[in-house]
């Protein structure tokens, strides 16, 4: 009995490392369709998921397997909330909770292109779209350039960490012309 | 302090780069076993100084510590020095890898030259005689780099004196600063570990009795 505890100790132990990816997970309202990816926090993009979509009555409305990029597309149409489900195997699940309600969004979508075809034309419209992108990526760009300038603790303990390590090889080297020295 | 890449002439920097090699290896040299350990603390305290960094100009401003390198250490300061700008300049993007010779000339000759000067006085019974030597030597050493910068400067094309001006000001208040730090550091040493600023003597006077 003790063997089998140990024995089931390890292998939780040591299948740890495999569970230490968090899933990446995110929906897109699209209207009339929904669009999302889901994939691991180290990068890699989950193959082959299923994703269970659930309404809110938690009844499952449909189901749809990731591309080769994580990605997945299919039509959905009414109100939410949604919920969806990604199970990629070995422990990684995630939800996540579409909220829509098709009249709202839709009387101010309609609103919103209504005023500003009335107002605006093609040309100036995209000027406008251009320049309010860059001005709402501007903090992000600057937030990256920052982030690229910082000197943190991890870049100071690794060059102490060199500085360590090139002591240790003179001391090596010190060491061995000693040893020689004395052989003499 | 550090000058940065592209800011040079060609022939300065080929030139600082040949004597800084010729300083490193005539510091690596005199660089024995007992000195290891305090080469590698104080290659630490320069890497880390440098952190205290304000840019002016082409230069930068920031703690420099090679004034109390070079009293500690002599010519060993070169191989030292040369290490911590070398790490600075992969991990931090201080100066850069072409100009390394010539930063590490320009900072770790005044180094040289003040452990030279002043290692006798920082060797000094009297605790407060040997601190006011460190601090002479903490700014005397920044002092001097700032000349070697102007010089380095002066020898690409820009005016000498306007050059030396702008380095030396901008420095003062890392005179300073350096000057109390490196006083302190002596003082307590003195106190402490007074055999440090006389490694050599020892070492050669172990030698003899070997």
């Amino acid at each position: 009995m003790r063997k089998s505890i140990a024995f089931f100790v390890c292998f939780s132990l040591w299948a740890t490392p495999t569970l230490a990816h968090k899933v990446v997970f995110s929906v897109y309202d699209e209207g009339e369709s929904v669009e999302g990816e889901v994939g691991f926090s180290n990068g890699d993009m989950a193959v082959g998921a299923k994703i269970e979509i659930f309404d809110k009555n938690n009844q499952k409305l449909s189901e749809i397997i990731s591309d080769e990029d994580g990605f997945f597309k299919l039509p959905l149409k009414g109100d939410g909330p949604f919920t969806f489900q990604a199970n990629l195997g070995a422990g990684h699940i995630a939800e996540v909770v579409l909220e829509r309600d098709v009249a709202i969004s839709a009387q101010r979508q309609q609103g919103e292109v209504n005023t500003i075809q009335a107002v605006i034309g093609g040309a100036e419209l995209e000027k406008i779209i251009n320049r309010s992108v860059a001005s709402q990526i501007k903090p992000l760009t600057k937030e990256l350039a920052a982030y690229k300038e910082q000197n943190d603790l991890q870049k100071i303990l690794g060059g102490l960490g060199y500085i360590l390590g090139i002591a240790g090889i003179g001391f090596y080297f010190a060491a061995r012309h000693k040893l020689q020295g004395q052989s003499k | 302090m550090h000058i940065v890449d592209g800011a040079l002439s060609g022939e300065v920097v080929i030139v600082g780069s040949a004597l800084a090699a010729a300083g490193t290896a005539y510091g690596l040299k005199s660089l024995d076993m007992d000195k290891i350990p305090q080469a590698g603390v104080l290659s630490a305290v320069f890497f880390v100084a440098s952190l205290v960094h304000v840019p002016i100009g082409f230069s930068s401003v920031h703690l420099i510590m090679n004034g109390l390198a070079g009293l500690v250490l002599g010519w060993a300061a070169f191989p030292t020095l040369l290490v911590a700008l070398l790490l600075q300049a992969v991990f931090f993007g201080f100066g850069g890898l072409t100009v390394l010779g010539i930063n590490a000339l320009n900072i770790a000759l005044p180094a040289v030259i003040i452990g030279i000067l002043c290692r006798r006085g920082v060797r000094s019974q009297n605790a407060k005689i040997a601190a006011i030597w460190g601090g002479v030597a903490g700014s005397l050493a920044i002092a001097f780099t700032t000349l070697f910068v102007a010089l380095s400067l002066a020898l690409s094309g820009e005016e000498f004196i306007a050059a030396a001006k702008l380095v030396f000001v901008a420095h003062i208040p890392v005179m300073v600063i350096e000057g109390l730090l490196c006083a302190s550091a002596v003082y307590l040493m003195n106190k402490v570990k007074p055999e440090l600023f006389g490694a050599l003597t020892v070492t050669a006077v172990q030698k003899v009795d070997a």
